[in-house]
Parts: C-alpha cells; structure tokens; sequence
C-alpha cells in the first residue's frame, strides 16, 4: 500500500477537522495484511480517550462496519433520536467518544470498499444534512489513494 | 343452626353489614337501591352513588366496568342485574372504584326474598389475591420462556456450526484448488476476492453461532466460555475484563453453567452499557459447596432501591429469574458514583436432576 504511506492521512483529517470544525474525525481501514478482514479506526484526531485502538471491528458492525458493508454514507443528526438509540453501545466509536450528531462516507478501492471516513460532532444537531453534503463536497472525489462516490441509488 | 336468640342472630347481622369489609348492596325488584353498607359507599364515587341512591336508571352501570366470562375478561353481556332471577354464587366483577381506578372483586349475586324479589350484591377485593396470581403466572411464564429460549440458541447455533459454516469451509477449499489450477490476471485477482467474501462469511456465521450460545461453554465449561467471551467484547468494545477463576476447568451441570455464563455475560453487558467504564473485574470461585460468580465494576454506578432502568430493565429481571432455576442468590450493590458489585451464589447440590444435558 505504498500509495497509503505516501498520503499523511493524520494531517489530512487534522486539516478536514481544523477546517470545517468537527469535534472528532476518524479513519476506520481494513487491515490488509491479513487474510481475515478487520476493520480498525487508524487514524483519529479529536478522540477523548485511546480506548478505540483496541476496538477491532467485524463487518456489518459498527459504524465503520455499516458503511463498509454497505457501502453507503451514513448520517445520524441526533445520536438520542436513532431507532436503536438503547443499541448505542453497538457502535462503539460513538459511545466512547460521545458523539451525539455525525456522519460517515465509504472511501473506495478498486471498486470495493476500503475503509470509513468518520466526523462527529459531541453536540446533537449539529450535522445538518446540508453541512454533510457540504462535507462531502470538501472531501471531494479523492482522498489518499481512495476515492470517494455514491453508489447508484436503486 | 345454633341458638343464638332471633335478637342476636339479627345483631350480629347488622353488626356484620356495617363493619364488615365486604361491600354489600340491597337492591329492590325494579333494581334500585335499598340500602349500601359503609364498605360499598366507600368504594364508589360520591356522585355516581348519589344517583345510585336516587334510583337513576342503570346507575350502577356508571360504576360497573363488566364482569368476567368465559369469553371475555369484563363484559356486559348477559349483564347479573338485567337476569335477576339467578342467584350466581361467585362472580368475577370489575368495579370503577373512588381513587383506585379499575379493581376486580370477586362478586355473588343472590335472591334473598323471593316474594319481594329482593337482592343482595357483595363483593369482595380481590386486588390482592389478583396480584398473587399474576406474579406467580409471571414467574412462571418467564421461566419457561427462558428455558425455550436457551434450548432453541443451542438449536440454531449448532445448526449454523455443524452444517452451514461446514458447508461454507467447502466451498471455500475447492476456490483454494481453483487458485492453483492455471489461472491468472483478472480470474486470479477475482478468485481472491471471492475467497475473501466468502471467508468473511464463514467469520461472520461462526460468530453468530458463538453468540447465540458458544459450542465451547459445553464442550470446554465456563472458564473457556467466559475468556472467549472477554476476548471477543475487548475487540469489540474495547473494553477490558479482568478474569480470574480458581476452576481448573472442572465442570459442572449443564444448567448451573448456563446460568452463570448467561449472568456474567449480562452482568458484564450492563457494565460495558452503563457503567461508563474500560475495566471490569469478574472472578469465578468454588468456596463451600457454592460456585460463586463476581462481577464488579468501578463505574458511575445506580441506586438499587431507586431503580430506574436506563434501558428495558429486562435484564436485572432476567438474572434474577435465571438464578432461580438454579435455588442460587442473588446479591447486587451499587451506589452513586461507587461502581456495581454482582455476586452471584449457587449451591452445587449432587443429587439433583439433570435437566439440561450439554455432552453430546
């Protein structure tokens, strides 16, 4: 992954969180060294504690698992008014870092999904669906060696 | 009959009309009133009394809420004051009480005086008696939706583990046999991502099957359980158990394994939900015929006596229900801000029938 190493994600999301003011952003990638896919946050910045570098995620669980598996951005504007808001502690990140409004796109590889960008704020309602949209306008169609996209909408 | 004198008979009547604690009614051949003892005027809303006493047509109906038939818990139908020659010696009937709200009584109906066809209609409370029974058929309920519940897991899980993961691991080798069998560039590169997908699958089937009940609580026992258990919950929520156990991976009935499994794993679940905390203390002991389960925390911690469950409050209810299969205790502490204290004590009996049979 030479095209990873030469891309500075920790000043790329220091940068995403210093300009658009986020409280936390994280970077969740698939560890590719091994056979089995697992899904760690990497890269974080804004985070209260380290406890998240022991959280290995499985697919389809947690945010990061979500998006990776669906492929699709996920945006919660209040944490306290999802569905499975007694669920929380199914996403981890979220807990433990009390966020209560966020947001998070899918970053591509080759066509399959390699990794999760996350922001968050750790008040409710602060990411609107506009500023989401705006976000994904900033990050724009290239981040590292990842691109980003909307998978068609069946 | 004994002899009290007419003069007596009628006084200890009387006395028992007005002290007695049993509402009673006297109502007239057109069905209005007659007379209420103190019981019965307490019961009812002053108003709806009132028009009661005036003889206002279907006054009681104000108050009456039904009574209880085979087809229907409160129903009017056939109502006992519109069918006045029955006597119905015990009735189920469900009164709109002054303060109380809806309270069953039990209720009889009689004719005491055919030729004024005069009536009488005593009720007696029967909240408390009502709560008893529902309890019971709770707990009972309750314990039989447990044990379905387990059995059903063991079911499902050894089904995905013995068919659909072994399944999965075949197809899995013969895409392995493919990889070396003269292919390259984009099949090679799409045969790789197939045995990805398909070994996440295989991740993700096995881990289904160890969560609904893991195969190694009864083929290793409770140590093993509890460590994979730990080890998959750090990983996933990265929290950290700290667990110590003086077992040396003796074994104990299946029942009194499930138990403690399931209570340290619900216990340890609140921890990681509520506590607010990244360690969490859990020791499993044998002392004096008890097998002891400990699970602490130094978490934010919850009033025991003022107990308002963040989340369903099943959970609490369901260790609780749990440990009694087993005639163990339960014992919970916890304060504001002190952290939570679990134990959980169950006596190993020897003797005691094998309901639940893990060894296969």
């Amino acid at each position: 992954m030479s095209g990873q190493r030469e891309f500075n994600f920790q000043l790329a999301i220091d940068r995403v969180k210093e300009q658009l003011g986020y409280d936390f952003v994280g970077i969740a990638l698939v560890d590719t060294c091994k056979q089995h896919y697992e899904l760690r946050w990497r890269y974080v910045t804004g985070n209260k504690s380290k406890r998240y570098r022991k959280i290995v995620l499985q697919s389809g669980k947690g945010i990061a698992g979500l998006v990776f598996k669906t492929g699709k951005p996920l945006l919660a504007e209040d944490a306290d008014q999802l569905p499975g808001e007694q669920d929380l502690y199914n996403y981890p990140i979220v807990a433990l870092e009390g966020l209560k409004s966020f947001g998070a796109i899918p970053l591509f590889k080759n066509d399959h999904v390699r990794g999760v960008l996350l922001i968050g704020y750790r008040q409710p309602g602060k990411l609107t669906e506009a500023a989401f949209e705006q976000f994904k306008q900033e990050i724009g169609s290239q981040f590292g060696a990842f691109y980003t996209k909307e998978r068609m909408k069946l | 009959m004994t002899t009290a004198s007419e003069e007596q008979l009628s006084n200890l009547l009387k006395k028992l009309y007005q002290h007695s604690l049993e509402a009673i009614f006297f109502f007239d051949s057109d069905g209005k009133l007659i007379s209420a003892n103190a019981a019965a005027q307490q019961i009812i809303e002053p108003d709806v009394y009132r028009k009661i006493v005036e003889g206002e047509a279907k006054a009681m109906c104000l108050t009456c809420r039904g009574y209880m038939s085979e087809d229907e818990q409160m129903t009017c139908v056939s109502c006992f004051m519109a069918n006045r020659t029955e006597n119905i010696s015990s009735f189920q009937l469900y009164l709109e009480t002054k303060g109380k709200g809806i309270v069953p009584y039990s209720a009889s109906f009689q004719q005491i005086d055919p030729e004024q066809k005069t009536v009488v209609l005593m009720l007696r409370d029967l909240t408390r008696q009502w709560r008893t029974q529902t309890t019971l058929n709770e707990r009972l309920r309750v314990k039989q939706v447990i044990k379905a519940q387990e059995d059903e897991r063991k079911r499902i899980s050894r089904e995905l583990h013995d068919s659909v993961a072994q399944e999965v691991l075949s197809s899995l080798v013969d895409l392995r046999i493919l990889k070396y069998m003269n292919i390259e560039g984009d099949v090679l590169e799409k045969v790789r991502q197939t045995e990805g997908a398909l070994m996440r699958l295989l991740d993700e089937i096995r881990h289904l099957s160890v969560e609904l009940r893991p195969a190694t609580l009864d083929d290793l026992g409770l140590e093993a359980a509890f460590r994979t258990h730990f080890k998959w919950l750090e990983k996933n929520y990265g929290l950290s158990v700290h667990f110590t156990s003086n077992l040396d991976a003796k074994r104990y009935e299946g029942e009194i394994e499930t138990v403690v499994y399931r209570i340290g794993q619900e216990a340890v679940l609140n921890a990681l939900k509520y506590a607010e905390v990244e360690d969490v203390f859990v020791t499993l002991a044998e002392e004096g015929g008890c097998l002891q389960l400990n699970v602490q925390d130094e978490g934010i911690g919850f009033d025991v006596n003022e107990f308002l469950p963040k989340g369903t409050g099943l959970g609490l209810f369901g260790m609780r229900e749990r440990i009694e299969l087993v005639e163990g205790e339960l014992n919970i502490s916890s304060n504001q801000g002190q952290g939570t204290d679990i134990q959980a004590r169950i006596p190993l009996k020897k003797e005691r029938k094998a309901s639940e049979n893990h060894h296969r």
